[in-house]
């Protein structure tokens, strides 16, 4: 037999602190999403682009929100968001893909890894319980060796697995010595247990709160589901995509944006009402922003630094954080970071998950944000 | 060496696996050589393009917008089911084909040569262009796919314009087709992409330069200024030994699990380079090395969904009154042909499994065999279109229904006992004898699986099914 994972016991009272991430997929266009309204560059670079001053939510003289995000505005004012500015990495790296590893990695971008910083940060962490990705496959960011981290899609793959006989046979069988068998056997006992712990806390409340329709929405309603139920998985993944936009971007960001906007504001009053809103963190963040310049598509190409916000009722430092990259001092048409993505994920862990762990995962000429 | 193992490991990996005919044939005269088979397949030269690529015509999207919405929509709809045919009938053909080696490379090439076809005549050109170079030459399948209407709509380049360059194109033919990351600079990168200002498509959906937003000025690419065309670029590209030795990688990747060792490396980017990039020879000197065959090679490598839904469809005959169940179960595995999740591909080995494609696997095979309901996902659309994604919800949520035919498997293992007939279906599919020992099967067995339907169940319900 086994060991088992997880235990399968009813929920105590957790008390710590939660993390839900929430990923921009495709290189958000963070310019046109946290808008320099002052800055003359900006408009001059993009005539067809730009957000008119007047339409933006102005959170101070020179900042303001895109329009479609009204409520996030309503969570700066109420000091439950922060936005880094000015957020990347040493050498950028244009690729989506070599730049979202670098991002789930949270290497130094020179080297590769197959382990993600929230996979072995699991790894390392005394907790039985998974981590929890809603969505049909894992990403790198939540794996590593040994970790434990489960991608589930929706609630009736839970159930699913929980009433297959045959599986739970599979997952009681003994071990193989036979590998990538045995990795099949010991991923069958992984999900069945995993299922069984989160079948035995999802409660069919009905939300007072509403959710808008849309696969964001539906993926943090199943966060706020466990979450209220009070399970003790303290990190839930989950992604929305669609940002790689290099053309005719101008329909396509502002629907993006509304819906991220509603989603997390629905999130957020779902918790606030349960009293947990203090003790859960959203992070936001995409692999990359997007160039300076407007392209001859009505689109923008990939680019390099671009922002990171947190949400939560319990943010020790609310607000602008770092700077705003200077728009005449770019890099081959780029901005410049000031604020390494990795400060903050190590202020994440160590601040608000109370992880020890957290310089082995980064390295220890990282610093630590307050978070 | 155990005979059956072996010729299952070259069948499973140069193809879809061992034929039920294949496995009784071997099994009665033990005489040929597996290589044998890989080289027929290498060297032959029987393409045919599937029938329904033969009937997509363009969409006309200028004459389209003169249309009432409802009618557009209609045909944008309509169109997007041909590509879910198209989709279908290509699985048919791995199913049946004499030649798997060729739709196994065709479908390499796809993965490599990442891309989502918008339309179904593009979609037809693309695929067609794939499958018969598959086997050929890099180098014309490089050019060749370089100027496919679906690729450089899907790369951007029709925004890629003299003054205004969009560099995705450029960007994406060295990180991913040719070069591989590391072996070119960001300046490479800006210079060649103003080479490819210019490349779109024309009025009869075919390659068409456009001169008047070609940029023809100097550039300097690979340190050498001239004015580079995009043909000169692609050229230029590979004479660079690092891209033979990226490609030939990958390919060797395909086919071992796992990247080659450093010897074998060596000598098939060799190959590739000195045969001016024929595909032929690096397939024989991977199946020909011998990391191919050793033991940490054999059964550790993960069927690809569209492998293993091949393998269902050849192995019990899946019927089913159309091709949605074969999109449903693409779908809800994780690879749906014309639609990989970006322009690097699809995942391989492990990254096929986890907790929500592993019991989906694990399902399937009951689902065809006993009837159980199949239930899929259907949180996201299928394809671009709302039209179809709609559909598909509807029908799935019903329910889905293909069923299995056996009967040459009755007749092949029908007389035999219950337990003879397990140890011969395992013997056949799957890549290692493991019921000697395995208290699983008598734990499964407790569950009821009856018969030759059953017996087959429960072997394809092991996880070593999976596997080849």
């Amino acid at each position: 037999m086994i060991p088992k994972l997880f235990r399968y016991s009813a929920p105590s009272a957790f008390a710590g602190k939660r993390l839900v991430v929430v990923q921009l997929s495709g290189g958000n266009d963070w310019l046109n999403t946290v808008v320099p309204y002052r800055n003359d560059i900006y408009y001059k670079s993009r005539p067809k682009l730009a957000i008119g001053q007047d339409r933006v939510n102005r959170l101070t003289d020179e900042i303001g929100l895109h329009p479609s995000l009204s409520t996030l505005n309503n969570l700066f004012d109420r000091g439950e968001m922060a936005i880094f500015q000015g957020v990347g990495y040493p050498e950028p790296n244009r690729s989506h893909f070599r730049s979202m590893d670098i991002w789930h990695t949270a290497t130094d971008g020179k080297s590769h890894s197959d382990q993600g910083w929230l996979g072995k940060w699991s790894e390392k962490s005394p907790e039985e319980f998974p981590s929890l990705e809603i969505n049909e496959n894992l990403s790198l960011a939540m794996k590593a060796e040994h970790g434990k981290s489960l991608a589930i899609s929706n609630l009736n793959g839970i159930k699913r697995i929980k009433d297959d006989r045959l599986l739970q046979a599979m997952a009681h069988s003994k071990l193989h010595t036979h590998d990538m068998a045995a990795y099949l056997y010991q991923t069958a006992a992984r999900v069945t247990e995993g299922a069984d712990y989160f079948s035995s806390l999802i409660k069919s409340r009905s939300s007072s709160v509403s959710y808008p329709s849309n696969a964001l929405s539906s993926d943090l309603k199943i966060v706020a589901n466990l979450i209220k139920s009070e399970a003790e998985t303290k990190v839930f993944y989950t992604s929305i995509s669609g940002f790689d936009t290099h053309a005719n971007q101008r329909g396509t960001h502002e629907r993006l944006l509304k819906k991220v906007d509603e989603s997390l504001w629905a999130f957020r009053n779902d918790l606030k009402q349960a009293n947990l809103w203090d003790d859960t963190l959203v992070m936001i963040f995409s692999e990359f922003g997007r160039r300076v310049a407007q392209n001859s598509g009505g689109g923008t190409d990939h680019g390099t630094a671009g922002n990171l916000w947190l949400l939560s009722g319990g943010l020790k430092k609310p607000g602008m954080r770092g700077q705003m990259p200077s728009l005449e001092k770019l890099s081959k048409g780029d901005l410049v970071f000031n604020t390494d993505f990795r400060e903050i994920y190590s202020g994440v862990l160590h601040h608000w998950l109370k992880s020890p762990h957290s310089n082995g995962i980064f390295g220890s000429d990282i610093g630590t944000a307050i978070i | 060496m155990n005979y059956t193992r072996h010729i299952k490991h070259y069948q499973s990996r140069f193809g879809f696996g061992l034929s039920l005919k294949d496995y009784l044939d071997f099994k009665e005269s033990n005489s040929t050589d597996p290589l044998t088979q890989v080289r027929k397949q290498v060297a032959a030269r029987n393409y045919a393009s599937l029938k329904i690529s033969q009937t997509t015509t363009p969409l006309q999207f200028k004459e389209m917008q003169q249309m009432a919405k409802a009618d557009r929509r209609q045909m944008i709809g309509d169109d997007r089911k041909i590509i879910i045919e198209i989709n279908g009938e290509w699985i048919a053909e791995m199913a049946k084909t004499s030649n798997p080696l060729r739709e196994k490379m065709s479908l390499f090439w796809h993965d490599h040569f990442a891309c989502k076809p918008k339309t179904s005549h593009m979609t037809s050109s693309y695929l067609e262009l794939i499958r018969k170079e598959a086997l050929g030459n890099f180098r014309k399948l490089l050019h060749g796919v370089s100027k496919e209407p679906a690729m450089l709509l899907y790369l951007n380049n029709q925004q890629n314009r003299k003054g205004r360059p969009n560099e995705n194109f450029a960007r994406e033919v060295m990180e991913l087709f040719t070069l591989g990351i590391d072996n070119y600079s960001e300046k490479d990168i800006k210079e060649s992409a103003r080479a490819f200002t210019g490349w779109s498509v024309g009025p009869d959906k075919r390659f068409k330069l456009n001169q008047r937003q070609h940029d023809s000025g100097s550039k300097t690419f690979f340190g050498e200024t001239k004015s580079w065309t995009g043909e000169e670029v692609i050229e230029r590209i590979l004479e660079e030994k690092s891209t033979a030795g990226y490609v030939s990688r990958k390919m060797a990747k395909y086919f071992l699990g796992r990247p080659p060792g450093e010897e074998l490396q060596a000598k098939l980017t060799k190959v590739f380079y000195e045969s001016a990039y024929e595909i032929g020879p690096v397939l024989l000197t991977i199946a020909e090395s011998d990391e191919f065959t050793s033991n940490d090679i054999i059964g550790q490598d993960i069927l690809s969904p569209v492998e293993l839904l091949v393998r269902l469809e050849r192995d019990f005959h899946v019927s089913a009154n159309d091709n949605f169940y074969r999109m449903a179960i693409q779908k809800s595995l994780g690879q749906i042909l014309f639609q990989p999740p970006n322009v690097a591909g699809w995942p391989s080995g492990k990254g096929w499994i986890d907790a929500s494609t592993l019991p989906t696997r694990l399902s399937l095979a009951r689902a065809f065999l006993l009837r159980n309901d199949y239930e899929v996902k259907t949180n996201e659309s299928f394809a671009q279109g709302e039209d179809l994604s709609e559909n598909l919800s509807r029908r799935l949520t019903k329910g889905l229904r293909a069923e299995a035919n056996i009967s040459d498997i009755e007749r092949a293992f029908g007389h035999l006992s219950y337990s003879e007939k397990t140890t011969e279906m395992a013997n056949w599919l799957l890549p290692e004898s493991i019921l000697a020992e395995n208290e699983l099967i008598e734990e499964i067995k407790r569950l009821n699986f009856k018969g030759t339907k059953g017996a087959l169940a429960l072997i394809a319900s092991l996880p070593e099914y999976q596997l080849k």
